[in-house]
């Protein structure tokens, strides 16, 4: 069991990365203009560029919740590994949860007005 | 060295032993003292003074804005008042106060003796003190900040703020909160590697679960206050633009440096408060806590959630709305794990059969008053709604509710549990009940009330209004219900002075708590526990009665005195098996004398005798290297003994000793500070007016020099901390690296950058050298100490103050190339345009 703490606390962390990165992203684009372009049947490459990073780190946190609940298969090592897991696999689920909702904004809000 | 299983073992003299080893010294010795019983209690006395100023400055608020147009006060002076009521309040009593309770209560909970660093909490100590006798002589001295306990720029600038008014919040503040940094470390440490025997992750008390999580908050929330903070006095003092919005910078990178520590902060007060209920309420109900595992998921989620919800102070300052969208939904969601800890206290007491003690009185209390904060919370995360309220007395209320509840009330019902345990005797209670009604029907008349002035529009701090507005009846009442809460706080400090003089002596564990405090005299020896306990299950489900007679003679670990040692048990962090013994500092004047060269820093710094800061500097680093001598007793270089058959390294020669750690979680709250500065420069970048700058160049060769300067200093710290490395060329190395990078960073600083005064993208790369620069210095000494000790032959010492130089020789080298990619970045942003 090689950090666990840090195991445990890896989607959120992605979490946070993805905030900071989306927030960054968006405000960036906006100063640069990227939300005004026309991409095909997307209304701004800044709202695309968004959209994609919403999806991949929702992505990233399902493949760690996935690979925290692969262990509750086999037989537990012991209370301790058990107990960590289960408690990796509660934020992980709450991590999740964030990170579909904090970002859906960016799918239907004006990304650049105040 | 006895051995405890054996006919000779004298518990007795176990004790005297001990005690002759861990007690403080009397007189002006008290000013060494060290230990967590002592630094622990002073922590929390100082804060209750604190508080005490704070509630005494509340009244003369509620006196002011009592009736329409009073002329109590003036502008200016009602500006210092509240300002530095909500300083004192948060910075000097909330934080402070529960620093103190964890520093005093996580050893005994722990099963051990002291903290990791007992000097680094005496340090704090004494910075928390001194930073605070600043905040207070500036208020008796009539120039005490008075632009909020925000400080928001411009009005916080030196063009609206040209006195030492300002300087002394940003000064006096940082300095008091180096004690929040150490402590941080120190907690994150004791929780981490400082525990009984036995006890794994899954067997630590609930509240060293919420001090593990509160303190790693700590450790990545106060450093951009810090910044903000230093940025803001280096704007002041030396003209760099960073807030200035007609040279580049911009007053929103304050609001959000402020408040990317601010709202956490919130978190970081609430959470030791839930901790100490989740500890003290499954006694009072007599059933263990419902949904432990539940509970560390909530708390950790709870901890990260309220890193994303800074801006929701913000939301009248122009920004877009889907970022707006991301503080809303991140506000909204933190409810969720604190509903979780809610849940499961209401579930502990329907499964328990709950005693309507006094400290119970005061849960109630929470619940009532923090829920209602909780909803009106909910209500302020909705930007509509925000957009409404925003800075009007709503606020002011629904803070008060989240506080006064999530924090007050707790501390009211852990001092009424813990101290039979601080005094040995039992509060006689003939005030108890009154007091706590007085507190709780005087905050709601006060604050509830708030609620609808603030919907009639009232605004914050404002220190008048006109009678036609229709504020004043609920203006009064809210004053009204302000005294009859200031007495209720009157009456409970006359119960604590009546519980000291006439309180009734009972026997241990008065509450029959589960929890390895209790298992141990009361008041408790310097020592805590004469043999640290092996855990088996929770530790909040144990015996303290059978437990303590047991530890008191001798009979678990470390029941032998050796060496004239201070010696505690270092564990593995998942399993809590026994990994080392670590041996603690004695009693020294070290810390104190440190933080008077802190202090001395800091008022040079106030009063701008600038040309004297080097000294006090050097004073400080010199201080800090007296730190590293060591005992000069032996130390073995085999396992040692430790008791039950078990022998470990001590923890010099240990794999993750507590210092190594320590250095690796400084650098966390360094590499946050970090972080901030170039995001807020980028900032600046994308969002303040008056960019791009006029062209200015530094010589790209001489930044790849300086680049060279700090990777040497990298590969030196390594070659000295290899096993059987070249200490003494590595070290050369690593010292010669540094002093090129810093010369050269500082070079470029300040001779070959334009006037950092004239924009923030000149000022924010002359920031970010210095930075480098600093790290540099510091590196320097790490190595030249190596160089001094390796001199002394003392090899075997050594390598773990070369491991932990390598620490920060590596860090330097990623500051100094992100400094130069800082650069370098910027320069092609500038030409890309885009404002």
């Amino acid at each position: 069991m090689r950090h666990p703490l840090l195991l445990a606390i890896s989607a959120f962390v992605v979490w946070s990365g993805a905030f900071l990165t989306i927030y960054a992203v968006q405000a960036t684009g906006c100063s640069l203009d990227w939300q005004s372009g026309n991409l095909g049947a997307w209304t701004s490459p800044l709202r695309l560029l968004l959209i994609t990073m919403m999806v991949a780190s929702v992505a990233a946190v399902v493949v760690i919740l996935l690979r925290q609940l692969r262990p509750r298969l086999k037989a537990p090592v012991s209370e301790t590994s058990s107990f960590i897991n289960g408690v990796a696999i509660y934020v992980s689920i709450a991590a999740l949860f964030s990170t579909a909702f904090c970002f859906t904004g960016v799918v239907w809000l004006t990304l650049c007005s105040a | 060295m006895t051995d405890p299983t054996s006919p000779g073992h004298d518990p007795i003299a176990l004790h005297r032993a001990l005690d002759r080893l861990w007690a403080g010294k009397p007189g002006w010795g008290r000013l060494a003292a060290v230990n967590h019983n002592v630094v622990g209690v002073r922590f929390m006395l100082t804060a209750l003074v604190f508080f005490a100023i704070g509630g005494i400055l509340a009244m003369l608020i509620r006196t002011q804005l009592a009736s329409a147009n009073s002329v109590f006060m003036d502008a200016e002076t009602y500006g210092q008042v509240f300002t530095m009521h909500g300083t004192i309040m948060m910075f000097l009593f909330a934080i402070p106060f529960f620093e103190g309770m964890a520093i005093y209560l996580l050893p005994k909970l722990l099963g051990t003796r002291d903290l990791a660093f007992p000097r680094l909490g005496a340090y704090g100590y004494w910075c928390y003190l001194f930073g605070g006798m600043i905040l207070i002589g500036a208020l008796i001295g009539g120039v005490a900040p008075s632009g909020g306990w925000f400080m928001y720029t411009p009005l916080s600038s030196s063009v609206y703020s040209p006195g030492i008014n300002s300087d002394v919040w940003l000064l006096g503040i940082t300095f008091v909160e180096i004690s929040a940094l150490s402590a941080a470390v120190e907690i994150i440490v004791t929780i981490v590697k400082i525990r009984a025997a036995g006890m794994s992750l899954d067997r630590m008390p609930i509240f060293a679960w919420y001090m593990l999580v509160v303190a790693t908050m700590m450790l990545v929330g106060f450093p951009p206050l810090i910044l903000g903070s230093i940025l803001l006095e280096v704007e002041r003092a030396f003209d760099l633009p960073f807030f200035d919005p007609t040279r580049g910078g911009d007053p929103l990178l304050w609001q959000h440096l402020f408040w990317l520590f601010g709202h956490p902060e919130v978190y970081i007060i609430f959470l030791p408060a839930a901790g100490a209920i989740s500890t003290i309420l499954p006694v009072l109900s007599g059933t263990p806590l419902a949904g432990y595992r539940v509970i560390v998921a909530a708390i950790v989620s709870m901890a990260f959630l309220s890193f994303g919800l800074w801006v929701h102070h913000m939301y009248t300052g122009g920004i877009p709305h889907v970022a707006l969208s991301f503080f809303s939904a991140a506000s909204a969601l933190v409810a969720v794990p604190t509903a979780v800890q809610i849940f499961a206290w209401l579930a502990t007491m329907a499964h328990g059969r709950p005693r309507f003690s006094i400290p119970m009185l005061h849960i109630f209390g929470f619940f009532f008053v923090f829920v209602i904060g909780g909803l009106t919370g909910v209500m302020l995360a909705m930007v509509p709604f925000d957009w409404q309220a925003h800075d009007t007395h709503f606020v002011v209320a629904h803070l008060h509710y989240v506080l006064v509840g999530g924090f007050i009330f707790p501390m009211l019902a852990m001092a009424y549990y813990w101290l039979p345990h601080l005094t040995g005797k039992q509060p006689v209670q003939h005030l108890s009940n009154a007091a706590f009604w007085m507190i709780f029907i005087g905050f709601n008349v006060t604050f509830f009330f708030m609620h609808l002035t603030g919907l009639l529009g009232m605004p914050r701090r404002v220190f008048e209004y006109p009678t036609e507005f229709g504020w004043e009846t609920l203006n009064f009442i809210s004053s009204m219900g302000s005294f009859i809460m200031a007495m209720g706080f009157a009456l409970v400090a006359l119960d604590f002075i009546l519980l000291f003089k006439f309180g009734r002596p009972f026997r241990r564990n008065p509450w029959k708590a589960g929890t390895l405090e209790w298992a141990m005299p009361t008041p408790p020896p310097s020592y805590n526990f004469a043999s640290i306990p092996r855990v088996n299950k929770r530790a909040d489900l144990l015996d303290p009665d059978t437990l303590g007679p047991y530890l008191a003679s001798g009979r678990g670990y470390l029941g032998m005195p050796r060496n004239d040692r201070m010696e505690v048990l270092g564990v593995d962090p998942v399993t809590g098996e026994p990994d080392q013994v670590v041996m603690l500092p004695r009693q020294t004047y070290l810390p104190l004398w440190t933080a008077i060269a802190t202090g001395a820093f800091f008022l040079m710094m106030l009063f701008k005798l600038y040309w004297a800061t080097p000294l006090a500097l050097i004073s400080i680093i010199a201080c800090f290297w007296l730190w590293t001598r060591r005992d000069p007793l032996p130390v073995e270089n085999d396992l040692v003994p430790i008791g039950h058959g078990l022998s470990v390294p001590v923890h010099l020669h240990a794999s993750t000793p507590p210092s190594y750690l320590a250095m690796v979680l400084t650098l966390v709250a360094d590499a946050t500070l970090y972080i901030s500065l170039l995001f807020g420069c980028l900032f600046l970048w994308v969002s303040a007016p008056n960019w791009p700058p006029a062209g200015f160049v530094v010589d790209v060769k001489l930044l790849a020099l300086a680049v060279g300067g700090v990777i040497m200093s990298c590969v030196g710290g390594r070659l000295a901390a290899r096993p059987n490395g070249a200490v003494m060329v590595g070290s050369a190395l690593a010292l010669l690296g540094h002093l090129i990078s810093t010369g050269l960073f500082l070079a470029i600083a300040l001779l070959v950058l334009p006037a950092p005064s004239g924009h923030a993208a000149i000022a924010s790369v002359f920031v970010i050298f210095i930075y480098a620069a600093l790290h540099g210095t510091i590196g320097a000494v790490f190595a030249a100490h190596a160089l001094w000790t390796s001199l002394g032959n003392r090899k075997a010492i050594l390598s773990l103050d070369l491991r932990i130089g390598r620490l920060w020789h590596d860090y330097t080298a990623a500051a100094g190339i992100c400094a130069a990619a800082f650069y370098l970045a910027l320069q092609s942003l500038i030409g890309e345009g885009g404002l």
